[in-house]
């Protein structure tokens, strides 16, 4: 599995679908996909999105995570860097930023490769 | 040796850090943490038991200090990482017997006062400049002392590493880190 991570609006989905010859078909967009009934894609898109639901909807974070990895094989996971800026004032965004910091040091470690985009540039800290 | 360790929230730049002491203390003597974080409320708590339980068995010796680095007493060829800077920064702007609008002065004397003595320290910051949001006056002010204090310590710094999801980005310097990710 590799990991793709950067700021908003920096080309990371553009960078995995050509990179990994990902189609539209087969993305799982946490934004807004049913998270209990998608299956059988090969690409994540919006990682942080995907924490976000699952907190504020309150379920348990490690279950449904891997209930969704076990309906998907993905081969890319794609997350923005969200832990740049002040502590927020509000308690559930200070959870929401701290847990996707966590998750993605779990995934950065499992990763085969852990590739950075700014600016559309592909920069490659891991692998 | 200066040793600067930044990233974002959650990024596991403290765990870095403690293993990059750890590794490169060839001292044989004393190590000391320097925790700059008020206990205050909850959510510190839980993170200050946090990275004391990550410390556990690394051989710190704690040092709560929450102003005034100058004075914290540490004996010749000592080793020190101080966490964080973001905190110590806070402290000194808005306590009562901070520092104030001095503080990037009074933080470099310290910091001196530590290379001075301790054979390698680590400093623990923060990247927090990143989320484009306008904040009141006073927090746009720390930002901007922060941002100073960074700068300073980089440009003192022999290596500077951003953590990014526990992997080190070298930004200053060319010791080989990845080994110990």
């Amino acid at each position: 599995m590799d990991f793709i991570i950067g700021g908003r609006n920096q080309g990371k989905l553009a960078y995995g679908m050509k990179q990994y010859g990902i189609t539209e078909d087969e993305i799982f967009y946490a934004e807004d996909a049913d998270i209990d009934g998608v299956t059988g894609k090969r690409c994540l898109y919006g990682f942080h999105l995907l924490v976000k639901r699952i907190l504020s909807d309150q379920r348990d974070l490690a279950g449904t995570l891997q209930d969704i990895f076990a309906k998907n094989t993905f081969q890319v996971i794609i997350s923005d860097e969200i832990g740049y800026g002040l502590v927020p004032v509000d308690a559930f965004e200070r959870e929401y930023r701290e847990t996707v910091g966590r998750c993605c040091c779990k995934i950065a470690g499992e990763a085969e490769h852990v590739i950075r985009v700014v600016c559309g540039i592909p920069q490659e800290i891991k692998g | 040796m200066l040793c600067v360790v930044t990233g974002g929230s959650g990024s596991g730049k403290s765990e870095f850090a403690e293993k990059w002491l750890v590794v490169h203390d060839d001292t044989g003597g004393a190590r000391y943490y320097i925790a700059t974080m008020k206990p205050f409320g909850k959510e510190a708590e839980k993170r200050i038991a946090r990275h004391r339980r990550q410390r556990q068995g690394r051989g710190f010796t704690t040092i709560e200090q929450y102003l005034d680095l100058e004075k914290v007493p540490v004996e010749p060829g000592a080793s020190v990482l101080l966490e964080c800077m973001s905190n110590l920064v806070a402290n000194e702007m808005f306590e009562d017997d901070g520092s104030h609008d001095k503080l990037v002065t009074a933080i470099e004397a310290g910091i001196n006062h530590l290379l001075a003595r301790a054979k390698h320290v680590v400093v623990v910051t923060n990247e927090v400049f990143s989320d484009g949001e306008a904040y009141d006056a006073s927090s746009m002010q720390y930002l901007a002392y922060l941002g100073e204090v960074n700068r300073m310590l980089a440009k003192k710094a022999d290596l500077v590493v951003e953590v990014v999801y526990s992997i080190p980005v070298i930004l200053k310097g060319t010791e080989d880190v990845w080994t110990l990710s």
